[in-house]
């Protein structure tokens, strides 16, 4: 029987520590502030300290496995996730266009949920800024909030999602986009991942 | 128009800060990578005898109630909910702790402690029945078996064996002080596994000689199975027809391994996952959820574990309390609900027409079975009748929901046929 109601209960999910948390504090020079009172939530690092904590992993596992010194999310190599966009952390994907771009969740993001039943949208013209809960998707056992990319305003809304949730475990990176955004700030743009970068945390995150 | 958390009503953040709700995503992922951490608090998880199994079938392990367990396997927890209802499931329960009270005087002990009618119950059976409080409240919810007069075999849930056990211990060195015959065993030596659904008795009858279509829903036997002394209980959590089997700790993975042989793939290996959402179809409580210290049987819907006689004798902790309660009617109710919107989960506020809180939601979720929205909480009495037209609010969202009579989904359990 399942035991979890209060989130102090030491025995929910709620405590499930995180790895990659972890190892980016043991490599990374800063101390990351784990403190988060209502979900816990991948503490707001910087890319340098991310990339720092890759790079020293990547170089002990080199170390270790006698592979070619390069560190791993440096080679070329041919990624799970489509080349053409940018990702972020949290497992959120965007496609800019312009002014204006495509956000959605990750097929890791979206294996990882399970079968979604519920996709809840913004509302057209609501703004957010970078990082902000936008939305939430929901599987069987858990909802999930999920992060604006780049601050913005709501363009549109993929309704069709919302209509059949389950959609979103077959195509997340095409015809199941969540939201389309107009880009407040392009500066945004720069602190977004690239394919092998995303791929490289998604390998690590499984270590 | 901004949805920063610091705006959502204070229901609403307790709802995310309670376990069922919003994980951010890397939490989640992570989580399933837990067995692979090399820190201090996952070293210190219990282990079944079958964890090794687990994770060689791909199961994804999560702390639990003081265990590594397995949440789901490489099914999604849909397929494993919908899999077990048209064919099986076997799941590792060995996180549970089953015990055994003996002695001429072990029913009058545990009718002490617990509100059910021991005395009555046939040997070979058993029943739900829950521990009370001095307030009438429920410490734990359990299945009691009377094996013979002089032996009761109980199973109690993992999350609470430490306050269960020292709550029988302490009432136990009195009565034994005071000169009285009953022993108790804790059954750490066996491992629980729990075979359910419709091919759960095709399959178990390969290991057993006698014939299974004569033990009825819940019958116990002590029986060999594959050649291995068991406990067979024919009872579960999912609403579906099954047995639970209390095995040799030594004999589990074998046990396990020869299930699965001859389950052909029909009988998957099935997670905690699954499980809470066949136990929310099956309108079954979860203690730590649906039921609470604060909360007495009469509230949650069990006045059927209690007897006539035992209404009117009492002799349980609390039982003034509860007594009261079949008198006059309890204050709140518990209830199931079918919700539209966004499935409800635990503290969501369960609102009348009016938007007015009448009670809160305690277990929720999406029904891989229904494909609806289903749930289980408490409202004020008065407004807990079937069919009674309802709000929840979730996350900040207002929408539709309607008290519906559980179990959600219709049980399946063996019993004899009308009239025989």
């Amino acid at each position: 029987m399942w035991i979890g109601r209060s989130s102090s209960d030491p025995h929910t999910l709620d405590h499930i520590s995180t790895p990659f948390i972890n190892s980016v504090v043991r490599y990374s020079p800063h101390s990351v502030n784990r403190s988060s009172p209502y979900r816990l939530k991948l503490q707001e690092l910087s890319i340098k300290d991310t990339r720092m904590a890759l790079r020293a992993f990547a170089s002990h596992a080199t170390t270790v496995l006698r592979i070619s010194a390069r560190p791993v999310f440096l080679r070329h190599f041919s990624t799970k996730f489509p080349e053409g966009l940018k990702y972020v952390k949290s497992h959120e994907w965007f496609k800019p266009e312009g002014d204006q771009g495509t956000m959605g969740l990750t097929s890791f993001a979206v294996d990882e949920l399970g079968d979604v039943v519920f996709v809840e949208l913004p509302e057209v013209g609501a703004k957010y800024e970078q990082g902000e809960s936008i939305c939430t998707v929901e599987s069987v056992k858990a909802s999930s909030a999920v992060y604006a990319p780049v601050g913005g305003e709501v363009i549109e809304v993929n309704s069709s999602v919302k209509e059949s949730p389950e959609k979103l475990n077959k195509d997340p990176f095409g015809e199941s986009w969540l939201v389309k955004l107009k880009v407040a700030n392009h500066d945004h743009l720069k602190s977004l991942l690239s394919a092998s970068d995303y791929e490289g945390l998604v390998e690590q995150s499984k270590h | 128009m901004r949805k920063a958390a610091t705006h959502l009503s204070k229901s609403a953040l307790r709802s995310l800060a309670s376990q069922h709700v919003t994980f951010n995503l890397s939490v989640l992922s992570s989580g399933f990578a837990a067995s692979r951490r090399g820190y201090a608090d996952e070293a210190s998880l219990k282990k079944t005898p079958l964890y090794d199994y687990h994770v060689e079938n791909g199961g994804k392990m999560v702390p639990f109630a003081g265990w590594s367990m397995p949440l789901q396997y490489k099914d999604s927890i849909m397929d494993s909910t919908t899999n077990c209802r048209e064919n099986g499931s076997l799941f590792d329960v060995s996180h549970m702790c089953g015990l055994s009270l003996k002695g001429k005087d072990s029913i009058a002990f545990l009718e002490k402690l617990v509100v059910g009618d021991i005395t009555a119950l046939a040997p070979g059976t058993g029943s739900l029945s829950v521990f009370t409080n001095e307030k009438g409240g429920i410490i734990d919810d359990t299945v009691i078996t009377k094996v013979k007069d002089h032996h009761i075999y109980l199973v109690v849930n993992a999350g609470c064996r430490d306050k269960d056990l020292a709550h029988i211990e302490s009432h136990l060195k009195p009565f034994q002080a005071s000169g009285k015959d009953v022993k108790w065993h804790i059954h750490d030596e066996r491992s629980l596994l729990a075979l359910q659904g419709p091919l759960a008795p095709t399959v178990l009858q390969h290991f057993v000689k006698e014939d299974l279509s004569k033990m009825y829903f819940s019958d116990f036997k002590m029986i060999d199975i594959n050649g291995y002394p068991c406990f067979l209980t024919r009872t579960g959590y999912t609403g579906e027809d099954g047995f639970e089997i209390s095995v040799p700790a030594e004999n589990a993975l074998d046990l396990t391994k020869a299930i699965m042989e001859k389950g052909e793939g029909k009988i998957r290996l099935t997670g905690l996952g699954a499980r809470d959402s066949l136990r929310l179809e099956a309108g079954l409580c979860l203690y730590g959820n649906d039921l609470e210290q604060h909360i007495t049987p009469i509230e949650a819907g069990l006045a059927w574990t209690i007897s006539k006689r035992r209404r009117a004798e009492g002799g349980f902790l609390g039982a003034d309390v509860i007594q009261k309660q079949i008198q006059d009617g309890p204050a709140r109710r518990r209830v199931g609900l079918i919700a539209s919107g966004a499935p409800p989960r635990g503290h969501c506020e369960i609102l009348d027409l009016s938007e007015k809180v009448i009670g809160e939601v305690t277990s929720g979720g999406f029904s891989p079975c229904l494909k609806k929205n289903i749930a289980m909480g408490y409202v004020s009495s008065g407004n807990h009748k079937n069919g009674t037209k309802l709000k929840v609010s979730v996350r900040g969202r207002i929408s539709d929901a309607v008290i519906t009579k559980m179990p959600f989904v219709p049980s399946k359990y063996h019993k004899p046929a009308e009239g025989a």
